[in-house]
């Protein structure tokens, strides 16, 4: 079996954030980790290729050609190989263009499963895996909290807003998962020697036969304007006493577009 | 047409999700501002009764595709019947609630017909015929504003709760659309709804006569996720204390949070603990009720968007940096808000 595990690049979350002149968030390499819920689904990839002998796994990331030491540190948890999609002229792209480049590479390399963490820690959009299934062609099982794949099927328990729904669906198929299916390993000393001689691919958007017009900032539909701090200072107010208090909080909630 | 704003309604098993309500309400407000049509989507069963609760929040048109492959296949039915809409009608803009369904329905749609696509979306403004979205960023310390380029169909998700439901009582036109076919490569929905793993963060501890108290099973958001969280502490004075927290924490669609005496004590088990050594979490409101303030416990929850407090102890240190604190007695007043939300809700 054909397992690829796609992650993305993330600030750690305890960086200092700040936008760039582009209104972009500026991205520094010493705060680059890989998303933290993108190694839930590197863990799913590990457990499933443990389960079926002879799978192999890859780990596929698009980003700055620097995100070659994040795809290291992913191979230091296991996997084969990486492969690494970058390009000058992706900086900047939306999410949308984000999961036509991913398909396309997850086309070239080939896949049974194509796994992804339900979303990642700086933009928390968990639009990719979706848009990335539709590229392919592909069915989508999400938010899965379990994963079993048997005789050429996948079935998960996908997590609902109340419990969860047993989906299933023929490979190839992609599947994005959530915090709730793993523990992810920590990656032993072994595994990081190990790490620095796996086979790790650079493509770009020409090896990948992907328009450079159709992705980056220019063709990205939507635009940060402007940003503004918002006040962290708490309001503060104090209500003496049991009479009336449940009538202003119901009513403070009210003005904050809570109820 | 060109100021057409659509919403996109979340049916599962029938029942329609509330944030259908909040996106329809929003619809309806900015296509008359726009002086555009209003419209929702709405696939699945029971899409009557849906389509009356979406008219009375304003929209005009309910486009109702009736059918039980809506819930026999995951999402591909849903992106079928509105990518096929969208084409057919071109609104500007479709608002989808920030959900799981929303947004791979959302993603899904925007792939296949190359559309702008925004989530996470807390406020929608109009600057004369420009739409301007606030976006948080960076956990909340930042407020971007986002304007979509270019043209064509633009999709924006809601943060849950970040539209109020407008119930100004209209009726719209149901206009009836053929279901979508089952897909030929489908993810196909096999089992019944479960419960567990729910059930196990949701044992509240034992009642004083021995018997083991639940939440109602699989309603709670974990509480990393929950956009509101009701807490209890030391002050709620036993495991029973945490029946009328959870009573509120259901009134409000909330999760039960709990500091750590009330976790040591053996009142509720160690999921729910919030602090430095229990879950770090930022719903949009935090209520602490019977909960002092311990750095600790702020170390788990001082960045949640806004703070309430209710405790008996005028010199509790959650007074000082609470965003409304009560100084009150929360046995009195914890059932008064249930009833309260309740009231408000029209429950």
């Amino acid at each position: 079996m054909n397992i690829v595990v796609c992650v993305k690049e993330t600030p750690s979350t305890t960086a200092e954030k700040r936008f760039g002149p582009d209104m972009r968030l500026e991205r520094r390499k010493e705060d680059a980790i890989i998303n933290p819920f993108d190694e839930y689904a590197i863990e799913e990839g590990l457990r499933q290729q443990e389960k079926h002998a002879g799978s192999t796994v890859t780990i596929l990331c698009m980003g700055p050609a620097t995100a070659t030491e994040t795809l290291r540190r992913a191979l230091a948890m296991g996997g084969d190989r990486g492969v690494l999609v970058t390009d000058p002229a992706l900086e900047g792209s939306d999410a949308i263009a984000t999961a036509k480049v991913l398909a396309a590479a997850l086309d070239k390399i080939g896949y049974d499963i194509a796994l992804f963490g339900n979303a990642a820690a700086d933009s928390y959009g968990g639009v990719v895996p979706s848009a990335t299934a539709e590229f392919l062609g592909q069915p989508l099982l999400s938010y899965a909290s379990q994963l079993d794949i048997e005789g050429g099927n996948a079935k998960i328990q996908r997590q609902a807003e109340v419990g969860y729904s047993v989906v299933e669906a023929g490979l190839p198929v992609v599947v994005s998962v959530v915090k709730a299916i793993n523990e992810p390993r920590y990656p032993s000393m072994k595994g990081i020697m190990q790490s620095k001689k796996k086979p790790l691919d650079t493509f770009s958007l020409a090896d990948l036969g992907v328009d450079a017009a159709l992705v980056g900032a220019g063709a990205a539909r939507e635009k940060a304007q402007s940003a503004e701090k918002i006040s962290t200072q708490r309001k503060g107010e104090i209500y003496m006493g049991n009479d009336g208090a449940a009538d202003r909080v119901v009513a403070f909630l009210a003005e904050q577009k809570v109820l | 047409m060109a100021n057409d704003i659509w919403a996109l309604a979340e049916i599962t098993n029938g029942r329609l999700a509330s944030i259908s309500l909040q996106v329809a309400s929003k619809a309806a407000e900015l296509a008359k501002a726009l002086g555009g049509a209003s419209a929702a989507v709405a696939m699945g069963a029971n899409t009557q009764a849906a389509g009356q609760e979406l008219g009375a929040c304003g929209v005009e048109t309910v486009y109702a595709a009736e059918g039980s492959v809506y819930d026999e296949y995951l999402i591909q039915p849903q992106v079928e019947t509105l990518a096929a809409l969208i084409q057919q009608h071109q609104p500007r803009l479709v608002l989808f609630g920030g959900t799981n369904f929303g947004r791979d329905v959302a993603a899904r749609v925007a792939a296949r017909l190359g559309l702008g696509l925004e989530y996470n979306v807390g406020e929608v403004t109009l600057e004369g015929n420009d739409v301007v979205m606030t976006v948080p960023a960076f956990g909340g310390a930042q407020a971007v504003k986002m304007a979509f380029q270019g043209e064509g169909t633009r999709l924006l998700g809601a943060r849950p709760n970040a539209f109020p439901t407008v119930r100004a009582g209209g009726a719209a036109t149901v206009q009836q659309v053929s279901p979508a076919s089952a897909p030929t490569r489908g993810a196909k929905v096999s089992g019944p709804f479960g419960t567990e793993g729910a059930a196990e963060a949701g044992h509240l501890g034992k009642a004083p006569d021995g018997h083991d108290i639940w939440m109602p099973a699989a309603t709670r958001a974990k509480l990393e996720e929950a956009q509101i969280i009701v807490s209890g502490g030391r002050g709620l004075g036993g495991p029973q204390g945490f029946a009328q927290i959870e009573e509120l924490a259901t009134a409000l669609g909330a999760s039960v949070g709990a500091s750590r005496a009330a976790v040591d004590a053996g009142w509720i088990p160690y999921g729910h603990q919030v602090g430095q050594t229990g879950k770090t979490v930022k719903p949009t409101v935090y209520i602490a009720c019977g909960i002092s303030g311990a750095v600790q416990h702020k170390a788990g929850m001082g960045t949640s968007s806004l703070v309430i407090a209710i405790n008996k102890d005028k010199d509790a240190p959650i007074f000082g940096f609470c965003d409304l604190g009560v100084v009150g007695d929360l046995n009195v007043v914890v059932p008064q808000l249930t009833a309260a939300v309740k009231r408000r809700k029209g429950e």
